[in-house]
C-alpha cells in the first residue's frame, strides 16, 4: 500500500488530495507508481508527463525506488513568486 | 518570521533581521497580486505549497545567493493562503556593500525562486471562473546534473 499526495492542478483533476494506492509492483519506483496512477486514474494521465516526485523534503529522479512506508509525493509546475 | 507563511508578510521585520552597518546598498522585491492574468480580469488568488520543501528551497536559495554573489544578507519568505488585490507574495531582502551586487543577488533570488520552489497559484477570474495558473516543471537532481539548469 502507498499513499500519494497531490498538489496543485493534481487536486483539481483527481478531486481529492490524497490517493492511496493497494496494488503496486515489488520495489517500485516512481515511473511505476506513475504509471499505475495513469492507468487507475484517467482524470490525472494528462498532467503525469510534467509532475516531479517527492518524499519528505526531497525530489527524487522517476528511476528511482520509492520507500512505500512513506507518502509519495506529486509537484506539478510550480508557479510561485 | 518563518520563510513560508499564511500570514501577511511583514517588510520592518525583514528589515531588521538584515540591518548591517557594513552594507551600503539594500535591495527588496517585492511579488504583489495584480488584477489581471492573461488577458482576464483577477479579483483574488490562493496559493498553495509543499511546505516542507519550500521552506527547504527558500533556506537553501538564501545561501546559495551569499555564496555566488558579493552580498551579505539574503532572507526571502513566501505567503500561503487566500491573497487579496495588492498584497505581496513574496518579499526577496538583498543587503551588500554595493549596488551593482545587490541588483544581482536580488534578481538572481527571485527568478531562481520560480523555478525550484513548490508553490501554485489559483486566479479567481472576475467573470467567476477559477483556475490553476500553467509552471514550470521541477527540475530533478539528475536533470541539473545534466546542465539543464543555467
Amino acid at each position: 500500500m502507498l499513499e500519494v499526495e497531490l498538489f496543485g492542478v493534481l487536486q483539481q483533476a483527481a478531486g481529492d488530495r490524497r490517493l492511496q494506492l493497494d496494488t503496486l509492483p515489488d520495489e517500485p519506483t516512481a515511473a511505476a507508481v506513475l504509471a499505475v496512477l495513469g492507468r487507475d486514474y484517467p482524470a490525472l494521465a494528462p498532467y503525469l508527463q510534467r509532475v516531479a516526485c517527492a518524499q519528505g523534503d526531497s525530489l527524487i529522479r522517476q528511476d528511482q525506488r520509492i520507500d512505500t512506508s512513506r507518502p509519495l509525493v506529486l509537484l506539478p509546475p510550480v508557479s510561485g513568486g | 518570521m518563518s520563510r513560508m507563511t499564511d500570514q501577511p508578510l511583514d517588510m520592518d521585520q525583514l528589515l531588521r533581521e538584515t540591518e548591517n552597518d557594513a552594507c551600503g546598498a539594500l535591495v527588496v522585491f517585492g511579488g504583489i497580486v495584480r488584477n489581471h492574468h492573461g488577458g482576464k480580469g483577477v479579483t483574488g488568488m490562493r496559493y498553495s505549497a509543499y511546505g516542507p520543501m519550500a521552506e527547504k528551497v527558500l533556506t537553501e536559495l538564501e545561501q546559495e545567493t551569499l555564496e555566488k554573489f558579493p552580498v551579505s544578507e539574503c532572507r526571502i519568505v513566501h505567503r500561503t493562503g487566500d491573497l487579496a488585490i495588492g498584497e505581496a507574495s513574496v518579499l526577496v531582502v538583498v543587503r551588500a556593500p554595493h549596488r551593482g551586487d545587490a541588483f544581482d543577488g536580488a534578481r538572481y533570488a527571485i527568478d531562481t525562486l520560480k523555478l525550484r520552489l513548490p508553490v501554485w497559484k489559483h486566479d479567481f477570474y472576475d467573470d467567476g471562473s477559477e483556475g490553476f495558473q500553467d509552471g514550470v516543471p521541477l527540475e530533478t537532481a539528475a536533470q541539473s546534473d545534466e546542465g539543464t539548469r543555467s
